[in-house]
């Protein structure tokens, strides 16, 4: 059996795995991206929880350090329908992204965080909380 | 009929219509049917009724390479064999395990799953089980639910836990049956045959107390597992120097065991996610478990290997796991509480029928001047790249599933397995069966090809191994091996 020390091997063996790289399209230019932007940053009640699980995304994929890269990755597969929530009620993008999530799931679109299996919209909203 | 072989006179010989070497799942069950039919019975067991360290001796072997138990504590020598110290998991193999799979190199069983199925049935009733739902769901309920996995990448499935004793629970029906002699303490060291090696003609039978007997019969089984089934083969070598039913150098190779490990963490999306399903759960006269397997879709979509996982035991969350639980709660958890605690998983395995996997005899020799064997248990790039893959999907299922994460602490690296792994204790394939003799060591009816009255009951006959613990199916193969003695006395 794994115990406590299980855990903490494998807090100290940091993976990663399935990253994409950047390069989005810029789908964000105008306020309507900022505006999403605030409203990704604040999918996380616990913001500061999410944040910590963030970092180490990051740690991994220093190159997505950017709400800018964050948010055109986010927007990659569905960039129009994601734009069209930025104003809308914050249930129907929350939706929209646990839709994303659970699709990443079923494509294996994944990302392994010291063991742990997240989806890559997980793992970039994550990241988002953890910017300044 | 019990007969202590120690009072047996030295040289005495012994007749009977059958003779079973062995008294373990495979024997008894064999004993247990061949009860009340119209011939005769031995059936020989090397221990007693109570552990004796002298006779449990005589399993020492030697370990090569990859470490293993200690053969002499892998397995019990006494009347109920293994079973005195077995977990009681049955679950029968799901139909893929019989079918000829491309990427699992010698993989295919004679027949399929629809052949076994009557015996499980039957089995059901030898190993004191419920009737067997293998679908996880169908022993659902409002208190224990099933979660909702996508079935293309994993399937839930029963998994019955019986420890019975089958030394005690089947000792009286035994014992009772007027055709059926058991003799205890009497070891099986040698298959005499004719010159041509065609015809079992005896079965030589020593003591630790001293002295020999023989016991001659017109069909012998051999049912004394997954190790001494290959090892009495290659001992009895007086005629043929390669031993019996080697003449294409199969016995004691493609030893299977079910490599074992818990390597995964499971954070539930919520703190009152129902688990209790996959938890030990009385159902009728059994602990019942759902636990999750592969599914066929999935292992031949990528090309893997059986595997099945169960909850274990809990553990509280460090730090950054809190953290994780707080935002997987978030995405998924919908009402309640994150999660408090993660559940870790047991898993195993199956693994590929590998020549060089084997059991051999070596020149030091037990207290009966048999020769020991040594075990060398290797295992492949395909068995570690198919319990990585069987995480990566089942974690996957989860997340998809909106159930929670899964965290999966196994190396990249094909060679190395994670820490603790071990087998549990099933000895598989070293009399494996095949209709072409140049494959196997028995044809389809477990008879030992080319010896016309030697059949093989036990896991050691198994092609492949699929994932599920060996019992219920080599006590359903020798319900089939026993109707088949009783056809052929009429």
């Amino acid at each position: 059996m794994i115990g406590r020390r299980g855990f903490l091997r494998a807090m100290a063996a940091v993976g990663v795995a399935g990253l994409a790289s950047g390069g989005g399209i810029a789908l964000f230019a105008c306020s309507r991206e900022d505006r999403l932007e605030r409203a990704l940053r604040g999918f996380f009640a616990d913001r500061e929880a999410a944040g910590e699980v963030g970092k180490e995304v990051l740690a991994l994929d220093p190159d997505a350090a950017s709400a800018r890269i964050l948010m055109d990755r986010l927007g990659r597969r569905r960039g129009a329908e994601l734009r069209a929530l930025a104003d809308s009620d914050p249930e129907r993008l929350a939706e929209w992204l646990r839709a994303q999530h659970r699709e990443d799931f079923a494509e294996d679109r994944v990302v392994v965080v010291r063991g742990w299996v997240l989806s890559q919209t997980e793992a970039w909203l994550l990241a988002l909380s953890a910017l300044p | 009929m019990l007969t202590d072989a120690r009072e047996v006179p030295p040289g005495t010989v012994v007749e009977r219509e059958v003779c079973v070497i062995g008294a373990g799942a495979a024997g008894i069950t064999l004993g247990l049917e061949l009860a009340g039919a119209p011939f005769r019975v031995a059936l020989l067991e090397s221990g007693g009724f109570e552990p004796e360290a002298e006779t449990q001796d005589l399993y020492r072997g030697r370990i090569h390479g990859r470490e293993y138990h200690p053969l002499h504590e892998a397995r019990t020598r006494r009347f109920g064999g293994s079973t005195h110290c077995w977990d009681g998991l049955c679950r029968p193999l799901d139909a893929i395990d019989f079918e000829a799979r491309e990427w699992v190199p010698r993989s295919g069983w004679p027949f399929d799953q629809g052949t076994l199925r009557p015996f499980y049935a039957r089995a059901q009733r030898i190993c004191l089980l419920e009737d067997f739902v293998t679908d996880g769901s169908a022993w659902a309920s409002a208190e224990r639910p099933v979660l909702p996995l996508p079935g293309d990448l994993v399937e839930t499935r029963n998994l019955q836990v019986a420890p019975i004793r089958f030394g005690e629970v089947h000792r009286s029906a035994l014992s009772s049956a007027a055709n059926l002699d058991t003799f205890l303490h009497a070891n099986a060291v040698e298959l005499r045959t004719n010159e041509a090696g065609t015809l079992v003609e005896g079965v030589r039978v020593a003591r630790l107390s001293g002295g020999e007997f023989e016991l001659r019969a017109r069909i012998v089984v051999l049912a004394a597992g997954g190790i001494e089934n290959a090892r009495l083969l290659l001992a009895s070598h007086r005629l043929r120097p390669s031993g019996l039913g080697n003449d294409h150098d199969l016995v004691g190779r493609f030893f299977m065991e079910h490599p074992h490990f818990t390597a995964a963490a499971f954070l539930p999306a919520r703190s009152d996610l129902g688990l209790e399903l996959y938890h030990p759960h009385p159902r009728g006269r059994v602990s019942n478990q759902a636990v999750w397997v592969t599914s066929a879709a999935a292992q031949r979509r990528d090309r893997i290997l059986g595997f099945w996982a169960v909850l274990a035991s809990e553990g509280a969350l460090p730090g950054f796991e809190r953290a994780l639980a707080s935002s997987v709660h978030a995405l998924d958890g919908g009402a309640g509480a994150p999660p408090s605690r993660a559940v870790f998983l047991l898993a195993a395995g199956e693994q590929v029928p590998n020549p060089h996997s084997r059991v051999r005899l070596i020149d030091e020799r037990d207290a009966l001047g048999m020769p020991r064997v040594q075990l060398e248990w290797r295992l492949s790039e395909l068995d570690k790249r198919s319990m990585l893959r069987a995480h990566q999907l089942l974690a996957r299922a989860l997340g998809r599933a909106g159930l929670g994460r899964l965290q999966i602490l196994i190396s990249e690296d094909d060679a190395e397995w994670p820490e603790g792994m071990s087998g549990g204790r099933h000895h598989m394939g070293t009399t494996r069966m095949h209709e072409d003799p140049r494959q196997g060591v028995v044809d389809a009816r477990c008879r030992v090809h080319g010896i016309a009255n030697l059949h093989v009951a036990g896991s050691s006959v198994f092609p492949t191994s699929g994932s599920a613990s060996p019992t219920l199916t080599l006590v359903a193969l020798a319900i089939r091996l026993a109707d088949d003695l009783k056809r052929a006395f009429g």
